[in-house]
């Protein structure tokens, strides 16, 4: 028992200091990567704004332009109806040139009619593309968002930073303690022994915990659409 | 089977090249439908990005979205009145080829 325990101490004192390191190292590259200056972000996002109204300023007015074809739209299409009931009813009964002259109108405001149709189609899309521009435009504020998540995240990696380095001392301490112990009283060695094994267990615990939250960080920093890119 | 009428028959022929348009007309209505669909579901999405930065933006642009609504269902309308031309198209293109057979 005394031998693994030493194996286990051997181990416990060099890879899990080197995992540390190495956390410790990944989380100052994410912080240098993520803690931008905040005047610039600030600056951005109003700049943002301002750009994200006049986008939906102009899907607005788009919108505005294809109501008023609407309007144009069926009061043709209403028309269209009634010349086409009309030269309809002189094919049926009346002189053929009068039949061909209202042939001729209806054509016509069909014309008229899927012209409006059209620019009424266009005038929706204009609306559309300026909606998408707006989104856009917005998605400094989300990368903003994103950048406190992702700050909050930081905070609490670096506090169960500083808890895993205690965690490791105190199961350094114990095995110490332990190894004492066994050569002194094999049942006392024991529960020290148990005692170690909890701590360890507790520690690797926080660590995979502090690596799911540096990928919390990655992740959202992924996430964000970060000013500059996001118009590309 | 009566003869037909030469003259009926040629106009119960254009009348249905005029329903063949009609039927076009339709599908633009139709496509038409489809992008206010497509703005609608935009400016729904849009405002709940506008609810974190600008709420009152958010309310505009959801006041946006009804209009658009509006606009769908008016839409709708218009497809309707092709629906009911088409209808009368087809009808008036019957009675002539029984008139022109005379059946009427």
């Amino acid at each position: 028992m005394k031998g693994s325990q030493q194996s286990s101490g051997r181990r416990g004192g060099r890879w899990p200091w080197r995992g540390i390191r190495w956390l410790a190292g990944r989380l100052s590259r994410r912080r240098r990567a993520v803690v931008a200056n905040p005047r610039t972000w600030c600056a951005l996002v109003t700049d943002a704004e301002h750009r994200a109204a006049e986008d939906f300023g102009r899907a607005v007015r788009s919108q505005d332009i294809a109501t008023r074809q609407l309007d144009i739209a069926i009061q043709l299409r209403v028309l269209l109806r009634e010349m086409r009931e009309l030269a309809t009813a002189w094919a049926a009964v009346g002189p053929p040139e009068l039949a061909t002259a209202a042939g001729a109108a209806t054509e016509n405001l069909r014309t008229a009619w899927k012209r409006i149709v059209e620019l009424e189609g266009a005038a929706v899309d204009a609306a559309r593309l300026a909606v998408a521009d707006t989104g856009r435009s917005l998605s400094p504020h989300r990368a903003y968002a994103v950048r406190a998540r992702a700050e909050r995240w930081q905070t609490l990696a670096d506090l169960e930073l500083d808890l895993a380095l205690r965690l490791h001392g105190l199961v350094v301490e114990q095995h110490g303690l332990t190894s004492q112990w066994a050569e002194e009283r094999h049942d006392v060695a024991e529960s020290a022994c148990a005692v170690e094994a909890s701590l360890r267990a507790a520690w690797s615990q926080l660590l995979r915990h502090e690596l799911a939250v540096i990928s919390g960080v990655a992740d959202s920093i992924r996430a964000a659409r970060f000013p500059g890119t996001d118009r590309q | 089977m009566a003869p037909i009428d030469e003259s009926a028959r040629k106009r119960a022929q254009d009348m249905e090249k005029i329903l063949e348009l009609a039927r076009d007309d339709q599908q633009d209505t139709v496509a038409l439908m489809e992008r206010l669909d497509k703005l609608a579901s935009e400016l729904f999405e849009h405002a709940l990005d506008w609810d974190s930065v600008d709420p009152e933006v958010a309310a505009r642009v959801r006041k946006q979205a009804e209009q658009v609504h509006s606009m769908h269902k008016r839409v709708e309308k218009l497809a309707e009145l092709e629906i009911e031309e088409a209808s009368q198209i087809m009808s008036e293109i019957r009675r002539i080829l029984k008139e022109a057979r005379g059946e009427g």
